[in-house]
């Protein structure tokens, strides 16, 4: 029995990786877009922001008091143009990117500031266009400005800097070891949606046509004449599937690896994010391939008992379109939560897995864990083998015509 | 030896098919319970209409699909039960079963020969006979998307006989082929044949049939009209060829008359 499954998973390789057409579409391509996008996404990203920061704030002032006006010539990314000019007037030229942004006081402000004593506060007025970016972070930095500006006042009033403080607060880290840190929160966030989605992308595309497509060639029927078990066969399949899935898994993985000097500052939640942090140790890298493992397992069984029930590839492709869904709500569901996990976290199949690969990376994997998850993985994909086989031997699954 | 007691093979229809077919039933009777023996050193002929149940018959003794009722032994081993051993013993070769066009035949051979248990050595040496024998070595280590229909079919041939079988099955063999090959093909039968092995083969050609075939069966709309050798049926139908002989039976109404 071993022997013909060893025969008919590398019949399956031998398929795939003599067919330059197949090892394009399934191992290179996703690893060059994927390091293509992922910088492209990363360079436009950090051209955005460059631009931003790089740019002069343009305002247009009514009435600006002459404290105010030497903060802003104390900024060199800010100046103001004084006019006469409506409020009105003044969103026509924001909208039509001349100023980013419109800053109107009372007239004799600073003087209602000085004697204010009770009564109606003196009113400053800012007007910026929500769909600007630079006009967005003219609110942002005007705000800031105006801050500033308002403690300088208060501090007057109340006879030094000291009185706007209550209290002094100090907060600290708790000092935990750098092996013991693990990666940065976003990018654990990020890995596992990434290793769930490429393995079942990876497996999809060869899955439907090893098994719905030979069903619709007619070329598994010749080999159900050979004196193996029909059973071996699709088992042949399947693990020949769950390595194709694993190169294409790692070869996506590499084009985000690559993409790492640019998409850093959208991956990364401070920016900053090296390949140096990547250093697991070996229990976490064994754990980590152990939650893979149980999702390739997975997910190549699912994808074989679909494309059985498929009379094509067409049909297949369509059964198969919802599962994918699935694996991208999962994976989504990881992402976005948080660090807190719930003790059924650990038994939901699949999502186990992906609880436990963002554990691991944020240096909180846990064994035991990570052997439930593996149990119930292995389970799963044991029932389906079962499944795939008992389809096997139904004529109107084999022979649908 | 082929033994084939009472089989009876219908398919559940779709409501699709239900209704194309304009009735109610819910199930089609392809075969309708048919009992017949074919002998070692024997080429048997099952002969009929598109649609009579030759290939579904077929299939049932490869184990491809199982008998609803009936059994099928094929060298002492039951079809239902025992289906690894009885594909062990067979070769079956029908249209419907394809080969992967993106392998060589010399890959493809192998991998078959493999998938039966043979030695490397044994499965070099009658690939290499075959390949001989039809023509297909000039061409082993061309892809078989490339290769033209008739060398197709004979590679498929190649392939249902590499583990040397004892019980060769094998629908229209000469579907496709040219005069010269399609003389090749049923001379290789009539050797095989000298060698012992248990033969069937289904064709509409008849001069084929006669030709080649020991004992003929006539099977139309799932039932055995008639069967014996050529001089039985020609006697039962009071015709002196084949030919003349099925349309007689074609308009012949009644239940099966064996002769």
């Amino acid at each position: 029995m071993f022997k013909s499954l060893m025969i008919i998973m590398k019949k399956e390789l031998r398929r795939v990786f003599t067919d330059r057409r197949l090892i394009v579409t399934n191992f290179i391509l996703p690893a060059v877009s994927i390091a293509i996008i992922y910088s492209l996404m990363g360079f436009m990203i950090g051209k955005t922001t460059d631009d931003i920061e790089a740019h002069t704030t343009t305002i247009l002032s009514v009435n600006m008091p002459a404290d105010v006006a030497a903060n802003i010539d104390a900024d060199e990314t800010m100046v103001y143009t004084e006019m006469a000019i409506s409020k009105a007037d003044a969103g026509a030229k924001i909208k039509a990117g001349e100023y980013d942004y419109y800053l109107y006081f009372d007239p004799g402000f600073s003087e209602k500031i000085v004697n204010y004593t009770s009564g109606e506060l003196p009113k400053v007025e800012g007007l910026y266009s929500p769909k600007s970016d630079l006009s967005l972070e003219a609110n942002y930095k005007v705000g800031k400005m105006l801050d500033g500006y308002k403690n300088q006042v208060l501090a007057n009033r109340l006879g030094g800097e000291s009185f706007l403080q209550a209290f002094d607060m100090e907060t600290a880290e708790i000092e935990i070891p750098k092996e013991d840190k693990g990666l940065d929160r976003s990018i654990a966030n990020l890995i596992p949606m990434l290793v769930s989605i490429f393995i079942f992308a990876g497996a999809m595309g060869i899955g439907m046509d090893s098994i719905a497509g030979e069903k619709e060639r007619g070329t598994i029927a010749t080999m159900l004449l050979t004196p193996v078990d029909r059973g071996v066969i699709i088992g042949g399949k399947v693990l020949s599937l769950s390595v194709v899935a694993l190169i294409s898994m790692t070869s996506s993985f590499i084009g985000v690896i690559l993409s790492i000097p640019f998409s850093a500052k959208f991956l990364s939640s401070d920016g900053n994010f090296d390949m140096s942090q990547f250093a697991l140790g070996g229990n976490e890298l064994f754990m980590f391939f152990l939650c893979m493992i149980g999702l390739v397992g997975m997910y190549v069984t699912i994808i074989s008992v679909l494309s059985m029930i498929a009379n094509s590839l067409k049909e297949a492709g369509a059964y198969i379109t919802p599962a994918y869904m699935l694996v991208m709500i999962t994976a989504f569901m990881n992402m976005f939560s948080g660090s807190d996990v719930s003790s059924v976290s650990y038994y939901i199949p699949i999502y186990n897995n992906l609880v436990n690969m963002k554990q691991i990376l944020t240096g909180d994997g846990n064994f035991i864990h990570v052997l439930i998850a593996f149990g119930t993985s292995t389970v799963i994909t044991l029932a389906l083998l079962v499944v795939s086989r008992q389809l096997m031997h139904k004529e109107k699954i084999v022979f649908p015509s | 030896m082929i033994q084939v007691n009472g089989l009876k093979k219908s398919f559940k229809l779709s409501k699709k098919q239900m209704m194309e077919n304009g009735n109610k039933d819910k199930f089609k009777v392809a075969v309708k319970g048919i009992d017949f023996q074919v002998h070692d050193n024997e080429i048997f002929g099952l002969i009929g209409p598109n649609g009579a149940g030759k290939t579904t018959t077929m299939r049932c003794l490869a184990t491809l699909i199982n008998p609803t009722e009936g059994s099928v032994n094929v060298n002492g081993f039951d079809g239902a039960s025992e289906g690894e051993a009885v594909r062990r013993e067979l070769a079956f070769l029908t249209n419907e079963l394809k080969l992967d066009t993106h392998f060589t035949p010399e890959y493809t051979t192998k991998f078959f020969g493999r998938l039966h248990g043979l030695e490397e050595n044994v499965i070099e040496e009658r690939m290499n006979h075959l390949f001989d024998y039809f023509g297909v070595t000039p061409f082993k280590f061309t892809k078989i998307a490339d290769l033209s229909t008739g060398m197709k079919q004979k590679l498929s041939i190649v392939v249902s006989l590499i583990h040397d079988p004892q019980v060769i099955i094998f629908d229209e063999p000469t579907n496709g082929l040219d005069i010269i090959t399609a003389r090749a093909v049923t001379e290789y039968l009539k050797e095989l044949k000298q060698r012992g092995k248990t033969i069937i083969i289904s064709t509409h050609m008849m001069h084929v049939a006669e030709k080649l075939c020991d004992r003929i069966a006539v099977i139309m709309d799932g039932e055995i009209k008639a069967i014996g050798s050529l001089d039985d049926i020609y006697k039962l139908t009071g015709k002196d060829n084949l030919d003349d002989a099925f349309f007689k039976l074609y308009d012949i109404s009644g239940g099966q008359q064996h002769v």
